[in-house]
């Protein structure tokens, strides 16, 4: 599994930043102004010489950390709100899923960045406004497989001895339709980095001196002729830790669905 | 006669709001009787078995009649008191044991829930119980299936785990839905046997829903038949296999195969009923089965007919009963 094998690295790099990093991220140095990877600074130093590789570890922990809560956010928010409106049905469910088919219908990075200019730039904001572009997907999911197994005899037999519509949707329908949840939420991450990433290189993330993988891009690309080695290192920060995600969702999914299991096995 | 365990009066259910699945189904169980209800494929016996509980999907209703449970009309009362009726006085047993259990729940959670549900046991006690349910319904090694999962358990033997499940509050009634069709012979016979030593050691009242007549021959004290979800006919079984008055209960019992009846083996074919069941849109008018009934005449098409009483505790509902007695003889 390559992909948890990333995104555990990952993980770990960003928790031991503190440890890991050689200066302090914010440690200004006017002397070394846009210096190239050298012994002394393995990837350069930025505008304001602080080190590039510093600062690369420190935004793990924030993108890493925004990624991760918006798809958290996401999933507790989508999954109950699918579970209910599949399990009703009728008006409920009418009405839940064209409110959510009509913020489906908006293309994700211009709805996130609305959301997070109407909240105001931050980074809490940008996690908040990339969990709501979020949540239909995590809702739509569920619903549908709610929907296809709400009819199977065993939760009639459960209701039929009876268990409470909330407890036969939380401990019935639940944990038979969480793995494709699993998969999504872990496939998630990725498109929320990305997202979180955008906004943060438009300004709406976060601000400074913090600094996200994305708010270090922007900043590169002013000084991109002078020294590209400084737009570089984040952008492929943000290339391996997507890629991470979607491997890892990959890997759940060939773990979790015995169907595909089997075609992988076969091919 | 004791008092019913469970009396339905005037039960109709519709489909869509138009299709009469059951319409004025009428009858009662007394506490330690087995009734049986049979009819063919959508007659409406499952529906109104699952109308009892108020169980049914969404696009049926149940538009008219009473069902009194302990003096309370079921279709009267709230959700949340319907639930405390569900599992705990009235259990019901479904056709399909391979897919009437949790695929992720363990069996042992699936029992004790019933009783945490209910009696408000602790998950120990509940476990425990569970445990002595499966000895009781004779699961072998039972520590191991307790923890084990549906799919490691045969046909039989999760028939056995709803058993258990349905037994576990000892409930005053248990609505069997063909409990046995998809067993095998074997197996059938261990599962009715064990029902009805239940019902002898708790005086439970039994609705066995079937169309297997050797199962109702072996476990029914009366038989109710249905036919286009109606009652038709309903008596105490030896009366219903002696002298059945319905010209449908009629076909049904002759279209059984009897053994050594034909000359040679296959000479004689099996009788069968004409006609097929009308479709739920067009019934027709007046009694329902007169288009496949020899008897029919100008009055079946025209108006269903009151069930009148042919014998003792025999009631059908058939304008020319005897008529049908006097040809067969």
């Amino acid at each position: 599994m390559a992909g948890a094998l990333i995104v555990g690295l990952l993980l770990l790099v960003a928790l031991l930043a503190p440890v890991l990093s050689p200066y302090p991220p914010d440690a200004i140095n006017y002397r070394h102004l846009l210096s190239p990877p050298s012994t002394e600074h393995l990837l350069g130093t930025d505008d304001l010489g602080r080190d590039i590789l510093s600062r690369l570890l420190y935004g793990a922990q924030l993108s890493l950390s925004a990624g991760i809560s918006a798809v958290i956010l996401s999933v507790l928010v989508g999954v109950p709100v699918g579970l209910v409106a599949g399990y009703a049905g009728g008006m409920t469910d009418e009405l839940v899923m064209r409110v959510f088919d009509s913020i489906i219908a908006l293309p994700p990075l211009v709805l996130a960045l609305t959301i997070s200019a109407v909240l105001g730039p931050g980074l809490v904001n940008a996690t908040i406004a990339i969990a709501i572009v979020a949540v239909p997907t995590y809702a739509r999911l569920i619903r549908g497989q709610v929907l296809s197994i709400k009819n199977n005899d065993y939760i009639l037999a459960a209701r039929s001895v009876g268990v409470s519509s909330r407890a036969v949707l939380f401990r019935h329908i639940l944990p038979n339709v969480i793995s494709p949840i699993i998969v999504q939420a872990a496939l998630g991450v990725g498109f929320a980095i990305i997202l979180e990433s955008s906004l943060s290189f438009i300004g709406l993330g976060a601000q400074p001196p913090t600094s996200t993988w994305g708010s270090m891009v922007q900043t590169s690309f002013q000084y991109l002729e002078l020294a590209p080695w400084f737009v570089i290192a984040p952008s492929v920060a943000i290339f391996v830790a997507v890629l991470g995600a979607n491997l890892l969702g990959e890997g759940l999914r060939n773990f979790l669905d015995p169907n595909q299991k089997k075609a992988a096995q076969k091919t | 006669m004791t008092a019913a365990a469970l009396k339905i009066r005037g039960l109709c259910v519709q489909i869509d709001g138009r299709f009469d699945v059951v319409k004025n189904l009428s009858f009662s169980v007394c506490p330690g009787e087995t009734v049986c209800l049979v009819g063919e494929s959508g007659c409406g016996k499952s529906i109104s078995a699952l109308s009892i509980l108020r169980l049914l999907p969404p696009v049926a209703r149940s538009v008219a009649g009473e069902i009194y449970f302990n003096g309370q009309n079921l279709l009267g009362l709230p959700e949340s008191e319907l639930r405390r009726i569900r599992g705990n006085d009235i259990a019901m047993i479904f056709q399909e044991p391979m897919s009437s259990l949790n695929p992720l729940r363990t069996i042992g959670f699936q029992i004790a829930e019933v009783m945490m549900l209910h009696m408000g046991w602790s998950r120990a006690a509940a476990w425990a119980r569970a445990a002595e349910l499966l000895e009781i319904v004779r699961i072998p090694d039972v520590p191991q299936v307790l923890d084990g999962y549906p799919h490691q358990l045969s046909g039989g033997m999760r028939q056995r785990v709803m058993l258990a499940m349905a037994l576990a509050c000892k409930p005053a009634v248990i609505l069997a839905d063909e409990p046995t069709t998809a067993l095998d012979v074997t197996i059938q016979a261990q599962i009715t046997g064990l029902l009805a030593e239940m019902q002898q050691k708790f005086g439970t009242a039994i609705v066995l829903i079937t169309h297997d007549m050797g199962l109702v021959a072996e476990n029914a004290d009366r038989v109710v038949v249905m036919y286009a979800g109606r009652k038709v006919e309903e008596a105490p079984v030896q009366e219903f296999f002696q002298h059945p008055a319905h010209p449908y209960s009629r076909g049904l019992l002759n279209s059984l195969p009897q053994l050594g009846a034909a000359n040679s083996c296959g000479q004689e074919r099996l009788k069968e009923i004409p006609g097929m069941v009308p479709a739920l849109g067009d019934l027709p008018s007046g009694c329902p089965f007169f288009p496949r009934c020899e008897h029919s005449d100008g009055i079946c098409r025209e108006q269903f007919p009151s069930y009148e009483s042919v014998g003792i505790d025999h009631i059908a509902a058939c304008w020319h009963p005897r008529a049908m007695e006097e040809n067969q003889q």
